[in-house]
């Protein structure tokens, strides 16, 4: 045991690091080849392809899609997952197990099942496959992780809270404005980012209920069944960096909070 | 304040949740700035009848007026008292300023008054230079100074404090205390404080309500309730007391005659502090504190002797508690010297005056 | 904005709404329900529903002016041809593999960040193990095309080395898939293994070894059961992410690690009765997983004992 603490361990854990470091590494070195071609090893080197790509028509119309698509599905995912939570914190025992497994179920479906569902039902709906589509794809895919982070944050709000606000005099709009929306915050922040990235990422739902404009997975999922370039890693590259930092800033931001209340 | 109504007015106030009685039939007038304490075990209603009072439990039945208003159907923002929480209940995201200003702002002063009265309430509770912190930043004394101070500030006709002190540890618990009684009487509010720590109750009221089972007991100051318990309950649950069992051979005049395990005594009937009268033949109880036993000797005609075993002596410094067990096996309580000691196993005798003494009638269920 | 809500109390039709709100439970339950039901019902519930339906139909969408058929032919085809039956074997045993060896991989970086490191630094490294994760499935296929294609980064290093037999065919097989995969699955370990592992007290482990339990038997009779709770969320977690992968199998798979998801796409794609036969194969896929989740879960999930 000894051992293990002293070396294996932390040796492990810094392979496991490598595993998780070196693709990523690998590729942003690839988009620097100076070769129409991808393969190793590189010799020759050029940043032409990170230049290129900033201004790539097809990547950037695919990228801006995404990103209008993420911040779409991620309000209407805030704007229905809120009362959800709100819903569930007045409900008890059975009906809330019930509601929660129903609440969370689009999280757990095979993400194939779930698209292919949506997709007959929009047709039913008259909507055709495209934007819109894929905006409410990426909502339904989103509402249950805001319900399940608004609802945690919830729980743990004493429900003396609102009551002393409402015994200052303070009616239920206020109550909601001044006492619930400010504890919600940092919970609704850190949903927000992260149903932001999760629509971002997202392949299938995009990929069964778009039209003919791609979001960038999908592009990037055809380009890499047909023709591949040191320019995909350029552009892969750029994209990963974005969403990585977004992601940790959104991690550090919740988890600093959670570890300065832990420790009162 | 030139009203004359009382502070709050309970008309025989309802409630259960589901089969289980909460609030079993409660009637109680609170006059202006009094501090008065609802006292009971937990569970005894205590609370949801404070919550009622503030609207977060609607009574199935019954009035609740406040200043002479019936309030029974307001929303709680609407009523004109305020509470201050068993946990606080500080908004965690508001200044200690903008905590007391809450109510202020609701009322829609203007923020110049509204800044007046958080300067004068931060004095009151003697933080004026705290009013810029988070609650997270301040100990547990300030934060319930600052809950007080957030529920006086709207000027309310009274204060509901729901076992405000119970978080707290000792030392801190006494100084608030005082604290809470000296800001009560520098405002002359009228305080409805719900306890179930009968010193706390005992220290700090003007007038004790005993709960129990949903129903007020007894209400009376704190002295009367501890000397002249109204019920078994009352007298059992504030202090320590001995009970014995006796039967009323008779009552003439102005005294009632008890046979007490064996033996005849009489009391004078002021001591009867149930309210209903005694006839020959019913069963009662006869109450006695420990302190007022005495060691010793052979008593007057007036006096009830208690013999039987020294079981045991719990030294106290100065005194000692023992405990000693009669002939009918009834186990006794009493205050001695410690020089006791030396007698466990041996009997012992006790006397108690007739008129340190309180007699019920026990209720026939 | 507080001030405008208080004025907006002299109003009396918005006093009416309060005091509405206040008196009638109905009134406030329909405040907070309606957009939540009426979501749940659109985006969660009508869809599965109208697929469980179209399963049954003959064909779909309907010729205008005919009446439905009902069928079960699209759930007996799952039978008729050796294709969908062995990506779908292939699929739950490939998940029920992939769990496994995530659970052995990832079981030793959780200890190590919640009871091993310095609890300072505890943060600072799950951070950096979290972060590779907010990149897209699609990238980090392409991220390990480029690791592990003939003339990717292994093999070149391996030929710069003078390893002999180079190139490896690493790529478009069962290795780079479950290479892969473990790749996208390790987070959805971590985090419940983590939540469970950190909730046990040091002292625990401290009390074990006073008794006298050496490593080994300090891991499987304490470390192991206080953290079954985790394992069991882990594992299913990372097995009903497994046996839905679409793109991954497809970008890192060959022709013969074809999963049932990606199946199930195709058939759907295809032309003639694809949509019925889809749905009919997206309920076995749902119905067939949820129960090996079941079972699992019947199987190891700890009994929570009631305390009062």
């Amino acid at each position: 045991m000894r051992y293990l603490r002293g070396f294996s361990l932390p040796a492990y854990f810094w392979l496991f690091i490598a595993y998780l470091f070196a693709p990523l590494l690998v590729m942003a070195a690839m988009g620097l080849r100076d070769s129409a071609f991808i393969a190793f090893p590189i010799t020759k080197w050029t940043t032409h392809w990170y230049a290129d790509m900033v201004f790539d028509r097809e990547m950037l119309s695919a990228l801006v899609l995404s990103a209008r698509v993420a911040v779409l599905s991620t309000l209407i995912a805030l704007a229905v997952g809120l009362p959800t939570a709100l819903l569930l914190t007045r409900t008890r025992g059975v009906m809330r197990a019930i509601l929660v497994a129903i609440v969370v179920m689009p999280a757990f479906l095979p993400v194939v099942v779930s698209s292919i569902a949506l997709r007959m039902f929009i047709s039913r709906l008259g909507i055709e496959p495209g934007t819109a589509a894929i905006v409410f794809g990426h909502a339904a895919g989103s509402t249950p992780f805001v319900a399940v982070m608004a609802l945690t944050r919830l729980d743990s709000m004493g429900h003396n809270l609102a009551d002393a606000a409402r015994d200052l005099g303070a009616d239920e709009v206020i109550v909601f404005v001044r006492v619930v929306l400010p504890w919600l915050a940092p919970a609704l922040f850190g949903a927000f980012m992260f149903c932001l990235l999760l629509s971002f990422e997202d392949f299938v739902r995009s990929f069964f209920l778009g039209g003919f404009e791609p979001t960038f997975p999908v592009l990037l999922f055809a380009k890499l069944r047909f023709g591949l370039n040191p320019g995909i890693a350029a552009i892969s590259t750029m994209v990963l960096f974005t969403t990585m930092a977004l992601g940790l800033y959104a991690e550090r931001f919740t988890r600093r909070r959670r570890l300065r209340r832990d420790d009162q | 304040m030139t009203s004359t109504n009382p502070a709050i007015e309970l008309k025989d106030i309802r409630k259960s949740y589901g089969a289980a009685v909460a609030i079993d039939g409660v009637s109680l007038t609170v006059e202006r700035g009094v501090f008065l304490t609802l006292l009971g075990p937990s569970g005894c209603g205590k609370s949801t009848l404070l919550r009622s009072i503030g609207g977060f439990v609607e009574p199935d039945s019954g009035k609740i007026l406040v200043d002479g208003r019936d309030i029974t159907h307001e929303p709680a923002f609407r009523r004109p008292v305020n509470m201050v929480f068993q946990d606080y209940a500080l908004f965690p995201h508001m200044s200690v300023r903008r905590n007391i200003g809450f109510g202020c702002e609701m009322k829609n002063l203007d923020r110049a008054a509204i800044e007046r009265r958080c300067d004068e309430l931060l004095e009151l509770i003697r933080l004026p230079q705290l009013g810029e912190r988070m609650p997270d930043e301040l100990s547990g004394g300030q934060r319930q100074r600052v809950a007080l101070a957030r529920a006086l500030a709207p000027d309310p006709v009274s204060l509901l404090l729901d076992e405000p002190l119970g978080a707290l540890d000792l030392k801190l618990r006494q100084e608030m205390q005082n604290e809470l009684k000296a800001v009560q009487k520098r405002t002359g509010k009228t305080f409805v404080f719900v306890t179930h720590d009968q010193e706390e109750a005992m220290s700090m009221s003007d007038l004790v309500a005993v709960m129990n089972r949903g129903r007020i007991e007894q209400i009376a100051s704190p002295r009367e309730i501890y000397s002249r318990p109204a019920t078994a309950f009352v007298a059992g649950f504030i202090g320590a007391a001995n009970m014995l069992d006796a039967e009323v051979e008779g009552v003439d005049g102005d005294g009632i005659v008890l046979d007490i395990g064996g033996s005849r005594f009489r009391l004078p009937s002021s001591r009867l502090t149930s309210g209903r009268a005694l006839r020959a033949g019913d069963a009662a109880t006869v109450v006695i504190r420990p302190e007022q036993l005495a060691a010793g000797g052979r008593g007057q005609e007036q006096s009830l002797e208690l013999q039987g075993r020294l079981e045991d002596v719990t030294f106290l410094g100065g005194r000692a508690h023992i405990r000693f067990v009669t002939a009918t096996g009834q186990m006794i309580l009493a205050e001695a010297p410690p020089s006791m000691a030396d007698n466990v196993g041996d009997t012992v005798s006790f006397i108690c005056g007739s008129n340190e003494m309180v007699v019920l009638a026990v209720d026939q269920k | 904005m507080t001030r405008l809500l208080v004025h907006a109390r002299d109003f009396r039709a918005y006093r009416a709404l309060l005091d509405l709100h206040a008196r009638a439970g109905w009134f406030r339950l329909s405040i907070v329900a309606a957009l939540p039901v009426a979501w749940i019902i659109v985006a969660n519930l009508a869809p599965l529903v109208q697929m469980a339906m179209i399963s049954l139909y003959d064909r779909y969408p309907l010729a205008p002016g005919t009446e439905p058929q009902f069928t079960l032919r699209h759930y007996t085809a799952f039978f008729g041809r050796p294709l969908y039956l062995t990506a779908f074997l292939r699929t739950f045993v490939f998940g029920t593999a992939v769990t496994a060896l995530t659970l052995v991989v990832v079981f030793p970086i959780a200890f190590y960040i919640s009871k091993v490191a310095a609890p300072a630094r505890r943060t600072r490294l799950l951070l950096l193990v979290i972060a590779p994760f907010w990149v897209s499935e699609v990238i980090r296929s392409f991220a390990w095309i480029l690791m592990l294609a003939n003339r990717g980064a292994v093999n070149s290093f391996a030929s710069w080395i003078g390893l002999p037999g180079t190139p490896y065919e690493l790529l478009y097989n069962n290795v780079s898939l479950t290479i892969g995969v473990i790749y996208l699955t390790s987070l959805y370990m971590l985090l419940p293994l983590y939540a469970a592992l950190e909730k046990i007290d040091r002292s625990v482990l401290e009390a074990a070894s006073d008794l006298g339990a050496p490593g080994w038997r300090r891991f499987t009779r304490i470390v192991l059961p206080l953290s079954r709770e985790g394992v069991v969320t882990g594992c299913t977690l990372v097995f009903l992410l497994t046996v839905g992968l679409f793109a991954m199998p497809q970008l890192l798979g060959g022709p013969n690690t074809t999963m049932f998801a990606t199946t199930i796409g195709q058939v759907f794609a295809k032309a003639g009765d694809s949509w019925p036969l889809g749905s009919a194969f997206s309920l076995i896929l749902l119905a067939a997983a949820l129960a090996y989740v079941g079972l699992f879960m019947l199987l190891f999930q700890p009994r929570r004992r009631k305390t009062s």
